[in-house]
């Protein structure tokens, strides 16, 4: 009894998971999720466009528990590698627990087009995997993004998920992977600030727009906030710099379901 | 060469200052008043007495704060400076001396060209010696009087139910005398008022006025600081526990939301419940300390349970008007008596308060027997402790409080000022009221407008990205965890404001307003009554601008959307002000002609309207008519000055207006008000 009410539960916010892009990296969510144009070590769930703004290698991982439920948390890893070509990125998402998983394999490949223009390509494996009775399926897609810098430190950020409009086919109906398409911008008022904004339209869902900000408090400490709606959500979070580790946590809060604790680790080398 | 710059340097200040005197009233003041109390009167279904804060204002008129000499607690007497610009100011002001010009004050991070423009009727920047030069050693006597009328009549003058008949004139008095010593160490005086239809020397106010009070205030050098007897009221902390009097809400002031402890004040408005009357004392034991001490014996009005064994009280009753047998029977009839105190410490990078109160009333309290009421305060007893804090770290400005009611209730309140950068300002306020937190006197941060049963996070911001222009807003989310008067569960809901304001140059400012709000209430429509979210949208476009220096005009326009459960209503107002001040006389005129159109009460629209001298009004506008006012300001000389307004309302498609006991014969309701200031 007790696994089928969480299955009921699971059904309505799994959806809610894959509706996301399995996004990963907790200085992106306590910003609101505004990270479409944000230079980020986990840009491979944003934007892979970012990534060819990196210069070290980085490794990180991540752990999100979804309104303080364990069988609802995410645990994503990624690995990026700039060259003189361009950077390659791995990553790995996993959402869910022994009855229902859904995870993610991206590989991604992005580049400088100019002086001030940026682009990245991912190719995605998708897997759910049910109960053993019903078995896994795995779908295949891709999603693209540009970055562009408009002014000096005002980045525009485009990114679409899924535009082939992939799906997994069940016994008796189709479940959409959803086709995700974003645009926002971020700005960096100095070396203290941050602000970044976005808009994020999902084929079947109403437009969400989501705001951000990262303020430096001092040169290990940062202090981040940030707002999105549908459903209308407030978030927050710090991040700490030590020598190559930095780590960051974030809270957020849905208004009827409370709050989701994440944390991230990493390794820039 | 260089003494004769420096004396015309000085005279051009002198005028600069005679003329921010003169010109009281103007746009930039009014853009500021209603910008501090328009939330207030929004979210209050009373008729607010704004005298104590509109006072504040105008005493910062005549006597601006010199930027020049002025320390932090002169500055925090400016409204509109948060805690963040305070600090940045101070700390250019050390790094360059003097300041010569207020557009130098666009270089201190967080100043921007409007809040100069907001400011600056508030400020000069004369210096020490000329202050000293300028300061007046005569005492001061004030007296204020006023009248007001509505012209039709209401029913209830006439009405021939004995019980609701209105006992007296339908004319409003109001007198105020205030006394101000030489070096302003001493100031008393009395505040009188008989509310329309109350009566006034006769029956049960055989005393002549309805409403007495009555205050003295004395300042010393010491360990006593201040003394006050009669009416005072105490602000302190983040106001968790003791805020008695008004305290601006959420509001287009975006970031500016940590309440600045004021202490005790005298008082002298006419709300007639939130004060104390008593004594209260102002100690500093120690450097940099404050305690106070303070008792108070006041009469309320209340409606009795006339159904329990027991006399009781089912809720204490605001409105102050006694006009009929049924209001009588309410008045004072709940003694409270209250003892608190509190201690502040300021040390050098924090400041820490803590403050205790208790009040003790005669009768029982007993709410009405409803769900909504289960957590409500019972009984005689209440008892409140809270501790406060806030300290300044770099840019960052935290305050927060935290306190408890003798129900075990607690209260929470946490709030962060970050000047991001000098462009950027960013609030973050997180408060959690136990809905059996009990305070009396409490007035902080919350959506509703007692400090109970809410958790909520409120996110706001002040940025300019380019000069000239700024962009505010906030999102705030709430929820109540326990049922209230108009949700029959626990709901949750969230408010979104957002204000894009060109200011081209100091005397134009045009302003975009979005503002949402998603609040789940009650459906009155099935029998099963569950809860439906009420949505209002409200969009704004405003222009104020002085033209030259006879000339001011304001423009609006305002459409309103409200739906809740299948209902979708719209309103939209459209108002042009104009005002005209004579070169050479000083006589000002302003007249307002406005047009409204709403589908019903649910989608009113409210709008700040001038008013004579110490009074503000902010009606709701609703139905469809035209409404129009003429406010007329003389300073026949320096000691006198008259104020009139005479305001009308037509309504297109009524034949009366209002209902009960305020209902009119007709279409039109028309309002007159005199008042003279008298300075002996």
């Amino acid at each position: 009894m007790k696994q089928f009410y969480l299955l009921l539960l699971i059904a309505c916010y799994s959806l809610n998971a894959l509706s996301e892009n399995h996004i990963a990296g907790a200085r992106s969510k306590s910003m609101g999720n505004s990270s479409v144009a944000l230079v980020d070590i986990w840009g491979g769930y944003h934007n892979q466009a970012t990534l060819a703004k990196l210069n070290k290698r980085s490794f990180g991982a991540y752990y999100e528990n979804r309104f303080a439920t364990k069988e609802l948390s995410t645990k994503a890893f990624h690995f990026n590698y700039p060259t003189k070509l361009g950077t390659f990125a791995v990553t790995y998402s996993q959402f869910g627990f022994n009855l229902y998983k859904e995870s993610k394999i991206g590989v991604a490949y992005s580049r400088a087009l100019g002086k001030h223009f940026w682009a990245g390509l991912q190719f995605d494996q998708i897997t759910k995997q049910l109960n053993s009775e019903y078995g896994s399926q795995s779908q295949y897609t891709f999603e693209a993004g540009l970055l562009a810098e408009v002014f000096p430190d005002f980045h525009l950020g485009f990114h679409i998920f899924n535009p082939i409009q992939a799906e997994f086919t069940m016994l008796d109906y189709n479940d959409k992977i959803p086709s995700i398409a974003r645009f926002g911008f971020s700005w960096k008022l100095s070396d203290q600030t941050i602000i970044s904004s976005e808009i994020e339209k999902d084929l079947d869902k109403d437009m969400r727009t989501k705001i951000g900000m990262e303020y430096k408090i001092t040169d290990r400490l940062l202090l981040r906030a940030g707002i999105n709606n549908h459903p209308n959500t407030i978030s927050l979070g710090m991040g700490f710099t030590f020598k190559l580790l930095q780590t960051n946590i974030s809270f957020s809060r849905h208004p009827v379901l409370g709050y989701s604790p994440t944390a991230d680790v990493n390794i820039s080398f | 060469m260089l003494y004769i710059k420096k004396i015309s340097l000085s005279i051009g200040l002198i005028v600069f200052g005679s003329i921010v005197t003169f010109s009281q009233n103007t746009n930039v003041n009014n853009d500021l008043i209603e910008k501090i109390i328009e939330n207030i009167a929004e979210q209050s279904d009373e008729e607010l007495d704004y005298s104590n804060l509109l006072e504040e204002m105008n005493m910062l008129i005549t006597n601006p704060i010199s930027l020049n000499t002025a320390d932090e607690k002169e500055l925090k007497k400016l409204f509109i400076l948060n805690q963040n610009q305070i600090a940045s100011f101070i700390k250019y002001r050390e790094g360059t001396g003097t300041i010569f010009s207020l557009y130098e004050l666009q270089l201190i991070p967080g100043f921007s060209e409007e809040l100069i423009r907001m400011i600056k009727p508030f400020v000069s920047l004369t210096q020490n010696a000329e202050r000293e030069f300028d300061s007046n050693p005569k005492a001061q006597h004030q007296l204020l009087l006023k009248t007001e009328k509505t012209l039709e009549e209401e029913k209830a003058y006439t009405s021939t139910n004995p019980n609701s008949k209105f006992l007296g004139s339908p004319w409003k008095y109001y007198t105020r005398y205030q006394y101000l010593s030489p070096k302003k160490k001493m100031t008393f005086g009395f505040t009188s008022e008989k509310d329309k239809g109350e009566p006034f020397f006769k029956g049960e106010n055989s005393s002549g006025f309805d409403y007495y009070s009555g205050f003295f205030q004395y300042k010393l050098k010491g360990i006593i600081k201040q003394i006050n007897i009669g009416d005072y009221q105490v602000k302190f902390g983040q106001g968790l526990n003791l805020w008695s009097g008004l305290s601006s809400g959420k509001s287009s002031l975006t970031t500016q939301n940590a309440n600045k402890s004021q202490g005790i004040k005298s008082y002298k408005s006419t709300n007639e419940n939130q004060f104390f009357r008593g004594a209260s004392l102002l100690l500093t034991p120690i450097k940099n300390s404050e305690l106070a001490v303070f008792a108070s014996y006041l009469n309320k009005d209340a409606s009795l349970n006339s159904d329990s064994i027991e006399t009781s009280v089912s809720s204490i009753v605001n409105t102050g008007f006694h006009r009929n047998l049924n209001e009588f029977d309410k008045k004072h009839q709940l003694n409270e008596r209250v003892l608190g105190s509190y201690f502040y410490l300021n040390l050098k990078k924090v400041e820490l308060g803590i403050s205790y109160l208790q009040s003790e009333y005669s009768l029982q309290i007993l709410p009405e027997n409803k769900a909504y009421n289960h957590y409500r305060f019972k009984g005689t007893r209440n008892q409140n402790i809270s501790l406060t804090y806030q300290t300044q770290y770099q840019s960052i400005h935290l305050f927060g409080e935290v306190a408890q009611s003798k129900s075990g209730g607690r209260a929470f309140i946490q709030g962060a000022n970050i000047q991001a950068h000098s462009r950027l300002n960013l609030e973050l306020i997180y408060r959690k009221y136990d809905p059996d937190y009990h305070a009396f006197f409490s007035s902080a941060f919350s959506e509703q407008s007692s400090n109970q049963n809410e958790e909520g996070f409120y996110f706001g911001a002040e940025f300019h990205p380019i000069p000239k222009w700024t962009i505010k807003a906030y999102y705030d989310q709430f929820q109540f965890p326990w049922l209230k008067y108009t949700a029959n569960a626990p709901s949750n809901g969230h408010e979104y404001f957002s204000q894009l304001e060109f200011t081209p140059n100091s005397s134009t400012s045009i302003y975009f307003r979005y503002k949402q709000e998603n609040k789940p209430i009650n459906n009155s429509s099935e029998i099963i009554k569950g809860l439906t979210i009420q949505k209002k949208n409200q969009y704004r476009l405003h222009l104020s601008t002085r033209l030259d220096d006879n000339w001011e005009i304001r423009n609006r326009i305002e459409i309103a959307q409200y739906k809740k459960a299948g209902i979708k209503e719209s309103g939209y107002l459209l108002y042009q002000d104009i005002r005209y001040q004579f070169s050479e006389k000083p006589i000002s005129m302003n007249l307002r002609f406005a047009l409204f159109d709403t589908d019903s009460f649910n989608s009113r629209i409210y709008a700040y309207e001038n008013d004579i001298l110490y009074a503000y009004s902010v009606p709701a506008y609703y139905l469809h008519g035209s409404r129009f006012y003429f406010n007329f300001n003389w300073k026949i000389n320096r000691n006198c000055k008259i104020y009139l307004k005479y305001a009308q309302t037509k309504y297109a498609s009524l034949s009366e207006i209002g209902s009960g006991n305020s209902e009119i014969d007709g279409n039109k309701k028309s309002e007159i008000k005199i008042l003279l200031k008298l300075r002996l």
